[in-house]
């Protein structure tokens, strides 16, 4: 059977070839669309819904909190952690009885509380007047800010009592102390673990564990605070390193002229004076803030905490101190612990216009806030980037507590969305990210620092809650209106549709209807890029442009609906213009066949073995254009490094079995209808044919064809006018969103969607479509060979018969032009409500391309006419003369290998592009194209000194940052570059290991250590990570594995298990190269990560 | 093996459009195994049609068929074909060989994918030789001449063995030297192997030699005598 098929393909040669073509065709279309673009775009989409989602659909704030950016409908990141209180409990209530809406969760911004911890006490015995200096360094992402705040004190040496200020010193202060501010938060904690999943992210700690219905607030009388539950997160964002140095200042004092030199210093100005005296350190001492939050988090969780003593224990001892030294005037200790001082405050924010509008077309400067003198403490006579908001006018009704310690929490196991890149903005739970991409003077950072918070409660960024309490407690403190904000899902809102839409509209307005509330619908808003312009504070430098992903709100939902509409409709129209196809070449071939077919029936076939020869040809060309599509796709896996999952892959082949199974099932049906009988006739074929017009010419007598065999014509129509009709639907797209497209991060995702990979599956379908119509023709021509012969016997010129075969295609054509135009506005109604008016001209011009299509399909069949002579017999152009035979083969081979070499080809080069496209939206958003950053242009011409050296040292200059994801130099960390908060990666030279086999070689050994800290990464050292010397690479030799933790299958190191590699890499180089990179390239990283090393 | 066929009023017509087209009318005939039967008349007169009925390539619209008194034609399609692939071989005026295929492969299709208790390949090289086509077998139908393509054809009827040979025109196309031959071919099938042969033809010549000479016209048999060389 399998040798009937084939001899039967083999010896209609040009059919065959058609065949083949459009199996090619079909199986690369499939290829790029299913399984590469899929991988690499298609799911973009999907991805797209999963990702931008806040973990709520509506967030509800209080009246009079819009800022001047809600004009453009735009939101500042962590708007919510600038606000607070302004919603009532009962108002809580209301929105929490509304139907429908699954979770509210309320968040009250309690305030900045202050802690401190003491470390203990300095021992000095010498007398003389000591210096304490306090150096706080924060790094902020950008640069190190460091604040020094100096004390003076004198000891056994001179008396204090009843001396002012005026003197620059005052009473000993000898503690180790350090203090922190972290913003405490009231949630209710039923809500937030519904809607956030809190409850799952404590931490199995001691007795950590998520609130119970019985933590609750209580105000102790006597002492005059409130005992509030608290939850602490165990995640610090603050890079904070304090130092204390004592010094002795280089000052002669002793008893007997202690009053006299003290007096000299009053008169020199004190403090000021004081400050310009050096010193001789004694002793010094530094924490960073994380340490000391944990430390401060100890004592509330260790022994003390056991014995329910922490805050008496600390009071007891401040007082005892306080009787000790009654002079201490440094009162923070008693209230550090325990207060409640700065309320949180928006940023105020004024429109600029924008120095890059196609970048960023939104741009605001940051208003600074001037404290006045009667700004508190540190922040008197200071500019700040919020306003200070003092809780409590009076000093003496700050509030005052005592948090009573419940658990931890991993804010990173949370469900919420932590990759900073992708994410939208305003969530709770992690500071906004914020990126440096631009100085002052407007050059360009690359790569862009990221913003880290200073845990100032009026810096920039803020900190996200370091601990949470409950809403009741909140509401007992703050007072009548505790809520900044609520959070609210809506039940039965599950992705981005129109019915989503609706459902959240009905709700806000309910809310909105019921509180007089401000509602905001964050499910189908887009995150999008604003430029933020920072200027410096206390007349400092001017920090430069900030970029940060701001919440655009309502912004995407229509654009998401046509890109989904746009991608599923591409790749179903591809995959039904397929469909088409293979039925039409099924049905042709079974035209084609009938007769063949009588005949076996009537020597003795069961019209069972007809369906099955039919279903056994459709199965080997569906297996034949699975194991291409396989092919293909293992190829390019191989040669791009571009990923593939195993459904994808299996899918991929599968899909195109699949499309030329079913494509058999309708010529199998058919086959039901041939009756042995038709073998005896001999003559005409098929007796019904339709007449409309009188055939009076050429044009006629093919529309009269076309008509007559309309069954068949009406399939070479849809499979030229279903792609038509989508080709005019996304330029018209295209066209329309021109202008919105660019403004926001998920409009870019549009245009990358309405890119290239539409065009080529549509000109895949248009392909295809082409083959159809050649087919269908081709079968027509066929059987009206007596026909064809017969006018040429009768003297028609070749032009004539010519014209009467292309006159048909055209006919296809504009049967096609009018149903896919009338689809296509159709489509566009449904999208727009509305036809096109503007651009009615160019959508009417696509109508163009189909009957361009049904020529073209048509040329081929027309040719084969043009050439039939009268005397041609039957069986004519059917041969196996060996020559020929040789010939077609070669043919045969060639084509293929041509198509699917420029097939593999293209998408070898494409496939990286698509990569590299998908990172750039991802991560790399800020780059400006560097045309000023990567000129290394000079060494060139002086070149002819040390040749080798400087050769080298191009080389390895010439390695742009661009090609990678980042670079810096062996010297420097990954913390170095602004790319600690993903993972630790560092790497130095050591002592090689390895016996040089080779003369002019050497050994290079490199130990590495790579920490992940945001998600798993996947390293496989052997494999991913290169040596480079200007165009050459050298793959590691010896691969030592110092160190290793958290790598599941020796591949993946897995961030919730703290995965971290050391290990050391030895490679074999020329002798002499000495400068040299160290790439690391994987999946997670995209282009690598270099590392210069440089003599 | 059929010994005998019986045709009981048997009428055959065709529905166009809004005609009806009677091509056999109340048709009594009966063949036994053996015979050597014509059935001559003119175009139109109803003989391919009466032929293609008896080879169960098409159903009576009144009337009965029967096989040894089987009803063949009231099964289904499938069990049909079968009962065509035991009993029945075909031969076509235009020899309707498959075009792609070889003379060999020709030979061979009815018998794909049935189960036979003889060598297949063999059988098929044993007819083309009882045809005399031995060094014709791997020739494509194209590059055979019409008595050659025809002698193909009738290999391909016999190869699986039916009793009953049926032959539509057989020697229409052919030249009359090549039709003698072809005639002989049947002749001699008639007699070795004892199938019943049954041929259409509008060569009163050939018909002539027939046993049995059955005569139609417009749809009705109008003779039926015994052949003048028996």
């Amino acid at each position: 059977m399998i040798r009937f098929i084939w001899q039967n393909w083999w010896r209609r040669k040009e059919r065959f070839i058609l065949l083949i073509i459009g199996a090619f065709i079909v199986s690369a279309g499939l290829t790029y669309l299913i399984g590469l673009s899929e991988t690499n775009k298609g799911t973009i989409v999907d991805t797209l819904q999963k990702r931008w989602t806040a973990s709520y659909d509506i967030v509800v704030r209080p009246e009079g909190t819009r800022s001047v950016t809600e004009d453009k409908k735009l939101l500042e990141p962590n708007y919510l952690s600038g606000l607070s209180g302004g919603i009532s409990l009962e108002q809580y209530e209301t929105i929490k009885a509304i139907p429908g809406i699954e979770v509210a969760a309320p968040i009250a911004m309690l305030g900045y509380t202050s802690y401190s911890v003491n470390y203990g006490q300095v021992k000095l015995s010498e007398p003389g007047i000591y210096r304490r200096i306090m150096k706080t360094t924060v790094n902020n992402g950008i640069g190190e800010e460091t604040e020094i705040r100096n004390y003076y004190f004198p000891i056994n040496v001179w008396d204090l009592r009843n001396k002012g200020s005026e003197y620059g010193v005052a009473a000993p202060y000898l503690d180790w102390l350090v203090d922190g501010q972290s913003l405490l938060a009231g949630i209710d904690p039923e809500q937030e673990a519904k809607l956030v999943g809190l409850d799952e992210a404590i931490m199995e700690l001691g007795t950590s564990r998520y609130f119970v219905d019985s933590d609750t607030y209580y105000f102790d009388e006597d002492k005059g605070y409130h005992e509030i539950p608290i939850i602490v997160n165990q995640t610090a964002y603050v890079d904070k390193l304090e130092q204390i140095t004592f010094e002795k200042l280089d000052i002669e004092i002793n008893e007997e002229n202690a009053d006299a030199v003290m007096n000299k210093v009053r008169e020199n100005g004190g403090e000021d004076y004081l400050d310009t005296l050096s010193g001789e350190v004694v002793d010094t001492f530094s924490v960073t803030g994380k340490e000391t939050f944990h430390a401060f988090i100890n004592r509330m969780t260790g022994v003390d905490w056991e014995t329910g003593e922490v805050i008496v224990l600390e009071e007891n001892e401040e007082e005892k101190s306080e009787v000790e030294d009654p002079l201490e005037i440094t009162s923070h200790v008693d209230e550090d612990v325990s207060g409640i001082v700065f309320k949180p405050s928006p940023l105020v924010y004024q429109e600029i216009s924008s120095p890059y509008a196609d970048r960023w077309p939104y741009t605001y400067q940051v208003v600074p806030f001037q404290n006045s003198d009667d700004a508190v403490g540190v922040y008197k006579n200071k500019d700040t980037f919020r306003e200070p908001i003092l809780i409590a006018e009076n000093y003496l009704d700050l509030p005052r507590m005592k948090p009573n310690w419940i658990g931890f929490y991993e804010a990173s196991n949370l469900a919420i969305s932590m990759d900073p890149t992708s994410e939208l903005p305003m969530e709770t739970y992690r500071p906004a990210s914020a990126e440096y991409v631009m100085d002052v003077g407007g050059n360009p950072i690359n790569p862009p620092k990221q913003l880290m918070p200073t845990g100032d409660p009026y810096s920039f960024l803020t900190d996200p809650p370091g601990m949470l309490t409950t809403i009741e407690a909140a509401a007992n403190i703050l007072g009548e209106k505790p809520i900044s904000a609520i959070r609210i899902k809506v039940a039965g809102v599950a992705d981005l549709s129109d019915e989503s839409q609706a459902i959240l509209e009905q709700v806000a307005s309910e809310i909105e209807n019921r509180t007089g509330l401000i509602t905001d619908i964050t499910l189908g808003s887009s995150p999008q890029l604003a430029l933020s312009y920072v200027p410096g504070l206390n007349g400092g430098e001017d920090i430069g442009w900030l970029q940060q992903p701001w919440v655009n709100i309502g912004s995407s939902i229509s654009i998401f609906k046509e890109t989904k509409i746009g991608f599923s409709g591409v790749v179903g129209s591809v995959i039904a213009v397929a469909i088409v196809y293979v039925w039409a070449s099924g049905i042709v071939n079974l035209l084609a066949r009938r007769k063949e077919f009588a005949v076996l029936l009537s020597v003795g076939w069961r019209p069972r073995q007809l369906s099955r020869l039919l279903f056994l040809e459709s199965s080997i060309i569906g297996i034949f254009v699975a194991v291409t599509s396989w092919m293909m796709l293992g190829f390019v896996y191989i040669s791009s490094d571009a990923t593939i999952s195993f459904n994808r892959f299996l899918w991929t082949g599968l899909f195109g079995f699949i499309v030329y199974v079913f494509g058999s099932f309708i010529p199998m049906l058919l086959t039901r209808n041939i009756s042995p009988y038709e073998a005896m006739r001999t003559g005409e074929i098929s007796v019904n044919s339709k007449r409309i017009f009188q055939t009076k010419g050429i044009n006629r007598m093919a529309f009269n064809h076309f008509i007559g065999k309309w069954k068949r014509s009406f399939l070479s129509v849809i499979s030229i006018s279903l792609p038509t009709a989508l080709l005019a639907v996304f330029l018209y797209i295209t066209f329309r969103l021109r202008g919105i497209m660019y403004t926001s991060l998920l409009g870019e995702y549009v245009a990358l969607e309405i890119g290239p990979a539409h065009y080529v599956a549509i000109l895949v379908s248009l392909v295809i479509a082409i083959l159809t119509t050649a087919e269908i023709m081709w079968q027509n021509v066929s059987e009206r060979r007596e026909e064809i012969s017969l006018l040429q016997a009768i003297g028609w010129k070749r032009w004539s018969i010519r014209r009467l075969i292309l006159a048909e295609g055209v006919f296809s054509g504009l049967f096609a032009a009018l149903i896919g135009l009338s689809l296509a506005f159709l489509i566009m109604w449904g999208l727009y409500g509305a036809f096109p008016t503007e651009e009615i001209g160019f959508i009417l011009a696509t109508g163009l391309i189909p009957v361009v299509i049904g020529i073209i399909g048509t040329i081929f069949p027309a040719e084969r006419a043009v050439r039939m002579t009268p005397n041609q017999g039957m069986g004519g152009n059917i041969t196996n003369r060996k020559a020929v035979e040789k010939r077609l083969k070669w043919v045969v081979i060639s084509t293929s290998v041509l198509l699917v070499g420029t097939f593999l080809m293209t998408m070898i080069k494409v496939a990286p592009n698509i990569e590299q496209a998908k990172e750039a939206s991802e991560f790399e958003h800020a780059f400006n194209p560097t045309e000023g950053e990567v000129s290394v242009t000079e060494p060139k011409d002086t070149g002819d000194q040390n040749e080798n050296e400087d050769d080298a040292d191009d080389e390895i200059n010439l390695i742009g940052v661009d090609d990678y994801l980042f670079a810096f130099n062996s010297s420097q960390t990954s913390e170095d570059v602004g790319w600690g908060g993903q993972f630790f990666y560092a790497a130095k030279e050591v002592e090689s290991t390895l016996a040089i086999s080779e003369s002019g070689m050497k050994p290079v050994a490199i130990e590495f250590t790579f920490e992940v800290r945001d998600t798993d990464y996947d390293i496989q050292p052997k494999r991913n990570f290169t040596l480079i010397n200007g165009e050459e690479s050298y793959s590691p030799e010896k691969v030592t594995i110092l160190e290793v933790e958290g790598w599941e299958n020796e591949e993946w190191l897995l961030e919730r298990e703290d995965g971290k590699m050391r290990a050391v890499l030895e490679f074999i180089v020329p002798e002499e190269i000495e400068n040299y990179g160290l790439v690391l390239k994987n999946s997670t990283l995209g282009y690598g990560v270099l590392i210069r090393f440089e003599e | 093996m059929i010994q005998k066929i019986i045709c009981q009023h048997v009428e055959k017509s065709f529905k166009g459009d809004g005609t009806k087209t009677i091509a056999l009318k109340n048709v009594d005939l009966g063949f036994e195994k053996g015979e050597f039967s014509a059935i001559i008349g003119p175009s139109g007169s109803g003989k391919s049609t009466l032929l293609s009925l008896l080879g169960t390539l098409d159903k009576p619209s009144e009337g009965s068929i029967t096989y040894d008194g089987e009803e063949i034609l009231k099964k289904s399609k499938s069990k049909i074909a079968d009962f065509r692939f035991q009993e029945i071989g075909f031969i076509f005026q235009q020899f309707h060989l498959l075009p792609t295929l070889t003379s060999l492969e020709n030979v061979l299709t009815p018998l794909f994918s049935r189960k036979v208790p003889y060598n297949k390949l063999e059988r098929a090289k044993e007819v083309l030789e009882q045809v005399g086509l031995q060094d014709k077998m791997n020739s494509l139908p194209s590059q055979l001449s019409g008595g050659q393509q025809q002698r193909v054809a009738i290999a391909r009827a016999i190869v699986h063995k039916p009793s009953w040979l049926l032959a539509d025109e057989p020697t229409g196309n052919l030249d009359t030297e090549t039709g003698e031959r072809i005639y002989d071919l049947l002749k001699e099938l008639n007699e070795q192997e004892g199938c019943g042969v049954l041929f259409v033809t509008h060569d009163p010549a050939l018909a002539a030699k027939a046993n049995r000479i059955i005569s139609m016209k417009d749809g009705v048999v109008i003779s039926d005598k015994v052949g003048v060389t028996q």
